[in-house]
């Protein structure tokens, strides 16, 4: 039983139940938790189904950033821990392969963190993608992110599976998805991702 | 398990990553991990640390200075000093002194604007060493001869300096912050020295000076040898205050800082008094904030609307204040006197004029005016 909240670290509130204090699972508090409001948003790139859970903005913006620029790896599970039942059931006998993220960023990391977000899903994860050359897309305009497209390759000697679910953190012009999505070669793949970049709200320059 | 950066040993903030443990505590400054060896940047003193100051120190400023000096060789000192009594400049020779023997010294406060100030102002006392300004868009570079920084930034600096003044010790965020106050002290190098500097002794100060041995040094005197300006206290209800904030602002021919306690506030009286007055506001997470501070001081708006972001460390000449206190906790005691600090500090202007408006005179407001009024009693002697 977890007794603080893994991001605020304010004291749970448990509001008297049981089944909140004993079973539930989340690391976050409920004022944190409901901060974390699902929009669901589907998108299509070339083909490519991507169903988009949460707006890049507030507290799961936050979050994301205190997980990958802070590099705090205690976080990996509270991202999909409300959506994984829905997943898991929509996606069942899917193979999960997160999208890769730069080398350098990995080794300063010390962990791939799309890996260890996915692993709460509990689905069986094939992490087969790489980046050929060292792009970071902080930054980025839309025309340099499109170059991200060419740059995902699939590690040799691994078979495929038929069922695939691509996953990623953020969907902004959707390049590394489609990158991922070429290099694999497959028809039949779906995406998710955890975010989406509400471009009404962004110029030509996102910022991850 | 001890951070090496925060110092916390709560084994409840201790997470085992795939590097090893590292501390949740600070993990808003990136992760540490716990058996992380730091290694100070091995940058050298390159300055010749002489100095130049605008004006002569007076013989009271001289004494505390001298004190400075002789005291921090032994232990950390607590610069206990009234507001506008110059503690920017106090500190100069003791950096000087520093520089000269090449060793690294660091100039910290809370507020991101004063840090800007503080290092023109230094630039141009130090000519012949580097002044670095580190703080929120201006963290390209990190190494100088004299760093001045926001007390958030020294997470950058672990082990390295000799001498970290940190100044407004009683301000957010790092008043009661024990995560801040950790980091700076492990900004210090095994040998090195802190001078705390504050205008309000509390209960927090308090825990500081238990922490280390630690030697006060009070200085009561504006260099201009005048008392510091008694705020006015109007009390009424809200549409009486906002019509004495009309009136003063129509009476007034001096430039005025309205401090009022949030954004929101801020935002909705700049909209309705810019249709009558020259207007400008500035807060925190105004895009345009300096800029609109460069205007005001430039001249060009005789008002200025401002949440307390304006309260502590920036000059202004010849300014009048008017604090608009609404609501009960926000501007405590601590705040109002630096609010009210902020006028008559020029020796041009050594007398301002300073009204509180406010729907309740309380404890915090009683407190600030009985402690402007026991630092005043030194010109009664």
């Amino acid at each position: 039983m977890r007794t603080r909240c893994i991001y605020c670290d304010e004291k749970y509130d448990y509001n008297n139940s049981l089944i909140d204090m004993y079973l539930s699972d989340d690391m976050l508090c409920t004022k944190c938790r409901s901060e974390l409001i699902i929009k669901r948003k589907r998108t299509k790139l070339d083909g490519l189904k991507v169903t988009s859970y949460y707006p890049y903005e507030g507290l799961i913006k936050d979050l994301l950033l205190q997980y990958k620029e802070c590099f705090d790896e205690a976080l990996c599970d509270v991202f999909f821990h409300h959506i994984k039942d829905e997943i898991r059931f929509l996606y069942h006998g899917y193979t999960l392969i997160p999208c890769p993220s730069s080398r350098s960023k990995k080794e300063r990391r010390g962990f791939d963190h799309m890996v260890t977000m996915c692993g709460c899903l509990k689905m069986p994860i094939l992490d087969c993608l790489y980046m050929q050359d060292d792009i970071s897309q902080v930054n980025k305009d839309q025309r340099k992110r499109k170059r991200m497209i060419d740059n995902i390759k699939v590690k040799e000697d691994i078979v495929i599976p038929d069922k695939i679910l691509l996953v990623d953190d953020v969907i902004t012009t959707g390049s590394t998805l489609l990158g991922a999505y070429k290099a694999l070669g497959k028809d039949k793949l779906k995406a998710i991702t955890l975010c989406f970049v509400n471009k009404d709200a962004h110029s030509d320059k996102f910022q991850l | 398990m001890k951070c090496p950066r925060c110092s916390n040993t709560d084994p409840n903030y201790f997470y085992k990553g795939s590097r090893g443990y590292y501390c949740r505590k600070c993990i808003a400054f990136k992760r540490v991990l716990i058996k992380e060896e730091i290694e100070p940047e091995p940058y050298t003193i390159s300055g010749d640390g002489e100095y130049q100051l605008a004006f002569e120190l007076t013989p009271f400023q001289k004494e505390v200075v001298k004190d400075l000096i002789t005291s921090v060789k032994e232990t950390d000192v607590l610069l206990y000093t009234i507001t506008g009594a110059g503690k920017g400049d106090l500190v100069i020779p003791l950096i000087s002194e520093y520089l000269k023997e090449k060793k690294r010294v660091c100039y910290a406060i809370s507020r991101r604007e004063v840090v800007i100030e503080l290092a023109e102002r230094y630039k141009r006392a130090f000519k012949g060493s580097k002044v670095v300004k580190v703080c929120e868009g201006y963290t390209d570079e990190l190494y100088g001869d004299l760093i001045v920084c926001t007390t958030h930034q020294l997470y950058r600096y672990l082990k390295l300096f000799d001498l970290i003044i940190l100044d407004e010790v009683d301000a957010f965020p790092f008043r009661g912050d024990e995560v801040l106050n950790n980091i700076a002290l492990n900004a210090l190098n095994s040998d090195g020295k802190i001078v705390y500097s504050t205008a309000t002794i509390d209960e927090e100060i308090e825990k500081l000076m238990n922490k280390r041995p630690l030697r006060v040094l009070r200085l009561d005197r504006r260099p201009h040898g005048k008392p510091l300006v008694r705020p006015k206290v109007i009390v009424g209800p809200d549409v009486i205050l906002y019509m004495v904030l009309v009136y003063i602002m129509y009476k007034e021919k001096k430039q005025v800082i309205i401090f009022v306690e949030s954004i929101r506030s801020c935002k909705k009286l700049y909209h309705i008094l810019k249709l009558f007055f020259s207007v400008t506001l500035v807060y925190s997470s105004l895009e345009e904030r300096n800029i609109n501070i460069q205007a005001f001081k430039a001249k060009k708006y005789q008002f200025i609307i401002a949440t307390s972001v304006l309260e502590r460390g920036i000059t202004i000449e010849g300014v009048d204040i008017v604090i608009f206190k609404r609501f009960d906790k926000i501007f405590n005691k601590a705040a109002i006197i630096q609010m009210a600090g902020r006028a008559g500090r020029s020796f041009k202007d050594p007398y301002g004029k300073v009204y509180i408006l406010t729907k309740d005179n309380d404890k915090e407001i009683k407190g600030a005016l009985k402690e402007i009024d026991d630092a005043n009693k030194v010109y009664l002697l």
